[in-house]
């Protein structure tokens, strides 16, 4: 897989970054050569091998009783926000200039 | 007589109990030492001074030091572990500001034995990397060669506890994160079982992998800061159930029934310090000598462990850090339009270089289409690494290796050539992908350098490769070697 600028610019919609010229210029071919690096894996013969995601302890992991506890007081969470009035979080209109 | 900021835990608490050294005398003396030294090492972010010597002041007055197991004992933090009124920035201009609500289970419990937190030290920007130099919020200089890096992620830690600037320290360790350093500054450092430690207030960057761990002066000092630290916690239901395990008394400096296995992939010249190799090759003769069998043992999978933790780390970081957005916490950026200029902006602003390449791999390996071909089959690789320990660890007790190809590199040496950097992991980040406990301690220098040594045990077993740790500190004097004063 090679990665190109237009793959690039493909990710940073995806994961919400903008990069400037020169960075999607360094990073297009940082990324291709370490993706060029990790393509060695496709030599691997992993058939019928069951991948791992989760340890073993956490397959059988407990969660708690389902009961009311203390959180975060809201106006501590609030209170680390860039914007907050009125108990919410304040943002920007969410229906801008035509991003897809 | 050591000063007292020299001194290591077990040391400094044998006095403290004793009554011959106040708390107010030990912390003290640590602070006064960040105060000479710290300018030329930068291992903190910021130092707890007044709160640090308060806290001291009480302990002594109230009579209650002797009887904690840490009392009046003067830690260092990473500043990707939360304590509750502080900053914690992840050494990121994202979270420069961030003070955070709650304090880390493993900061409580060690606060709980009576410890002192000095303060948060550097890292490499949400501890990708291997060297610090990805801190966005200064340089830390490694205490033996202030040319050097103190390796990373956690080198603000390992640099802390090297100068002497703090008794012992809790680092992370995701790739290699706390042994990579520890060996790069000639200290020991631990990376507990995956599970062992609660990751409750430890800022997650790849979750499946991530470890909190100590780093001290000498084994016995992390064993007894890994028993105080370890343990089930109902707030991260990762940790493992299984109760937190006696160690210190399991140090008995007998290693006589041990088999100890030799992989002969990590046994290769090429791309190897061979001053590395000396020192490591020595390790094994004393330890041969005080009456630990070896075997070569095969981890066949070794060539791709690196491939693969870089494809599921940057997997695991782009999702974990999807949540710094510009809108709950961190810093916002301004003058936007809209919500996405505001998510972009804020994100673009906020990282820097190497987070933003990890998130994009990370976001290319999960995408659409790429999936399977390469987050499926670094999970499915993931497997047979594991495999390739348990089948090991049939042949023997335990693994040892260098814990680093190489001592300290100079800042900057590596800095254009990400790939390069990842390479340098390749010892360490098979414990991380495997699960597996590991223990970096110092086995001598090369040109000046501190060496590092890496024992690896099985899932749950750090008494094992502490054991083998202490052995060989008893048998050498390594650990005794203190860095160069500044000029």
């Amino acid at each position: 897989m090679k990665i190109d600028r237009d793959t690039i610019r493909h990710l940073e919609r995806l994961a919400r970054i903008e990069l400037d010229a020169d960075e999607v210029a360094r990073i297009t071919e940082q990324l291709d050569r370490i993706v060029t690096f990790v393509e060695q894996l496709q030599s691997v013969d992993t058939t019928g091998v069951a991948p791992t995601g989760l340890m073993a302890h956490e397959e059988s992991a407990r969660l708690r009783a389902d009961e009311r506890c203390e959180g975060l007081a809201r106006e501590t969470v609030l209170g680390q926000a860039p914007d907050a009035s009125a108990g919410f979080f304040r943002v920007p209109r969410v229906i801008g200039k035509g991003e897809s | 007589m050591s000063a007292l900021h020299a001194l290591g835990v077990t040391e400094l608490r044998a006095r403290l109990a004793a009554g011959e050294v106040s708390p107010v005398q030990a912390v003290g003396a640590t602070l006064d030492a960040i105060a000479a030294r710290d300018a030329e090492v930068g291992a903190y972010l910021e130092v707890f001074a007044d709160e640090a010597a308060a806290r001291a002041r009480a302990l002594t007055d109230s009579g209650a030091c002797k009887a904690l197991p840490l009392g009046g004992v003067p830690i260092a933090i990473k500043d990707n572990i939360c304590v509750a009124g502080r900053r914690t920035t992840c050494a990121s201009r994202i979270l420069r500001d961030y003070v955070s609500p709650y304090t880390a289970t493993a900061v409580e419990r060690l606060e709980a034995a009576g410890a002192i937190i000095l303060g948060k030290t550097n890292l490499d920007e949400f501890a990708m990397g291997s060297s610090t130099e990805n801190s966005a919020l200064g340089t830390t200089r490694n205490p033996w060669d202030r040319a050097r890096a103190p390796g990373g992620s956690s080198g603000g830690s390992a640099a802390a506890v090297a100068a002497e600037m703090a008794a012992a320290a809790l680092g992370s360790d995701t790739g290699g994160s706390i042994r990579q350093p520890a060996s790069f500054c000639g200290v020991v450092g631990l990376k507990p079982t995956y599970g062992r430690v609660s990751r409750w207030g430890l800022v997650a960057f790849a979750s499946s992998l991530d470890q909190i761990g100590p780093f001290g002066r000498r084994v016995v000092d992390c064993a007894q800061a890994l028993e105080l630290i370890a343990g089930y916690d109902e707030r991260d239901s990762t940790s493992l159930p299984e109760p937190a395990p006696s160690l210190c008394e399991h140090l008995d400096g007998e290693v006589s029934e041990l088999v100890i296995g030799l992989p002969r992939e990590y046994f290769v010249e090429e791309g190897v310090d061979p001053g590395v190799l000396v020192r490591v090759h020595e390790a094994i003769a004393v330890l041969e000598k005080a009456g630990a069998r070896f075997v070569e043992v095969s981890l066949p999978h070794t060539a791709h462990t690196i491939a693969t933790y870089y494809l599921i780390a940057t997997a695991e970081a782009s999702s974990n850090l999807a949540r710094f957005d510009g809108v709950r916490y961190g810093r916002r950026a301004e003058r936007v339009e809209d919500l996405q200029e505001l998510y972009e902006r804020s994100r673009s602003e906020g990282f820097g270089p190497e987070v933003k390449r990890r998130i994009l791999l990370g976001t290319f390996v999960l995408s659409a289409g790429y999936y399977d071909a390469y987050y499926g089959k670094a999970q499915k690789v993931r497997t047979l690494i594991r495999r390739d320990f348990e089948q090991a660890f049939e042949r023997c007790d335990l693994i040892l290796t260098p814990t680093s190809p190489e001592t300290a590199f100079t800042l900057g040496a590596k800095s254009d050539d990400p790939l390069s950097m990842y390479l340098s992991d390749v010892y360490t980040v098979s414990a991380n992908l495997a699960g597996l406990p590991g223990l970096s301690l110092p086995c001598g220098f090369s040109d000046g350098m501190p060496v590092g040594l890496q024992l690896l045990g099985r899932p749950l077993d750090e008494a094992t490769i502490l054991r083998v740790g202490d052995a060989f500190e008893r048998r050498t004097a390594h650990h005794l070697v203190q860095p160069p004063e500044a000029p």
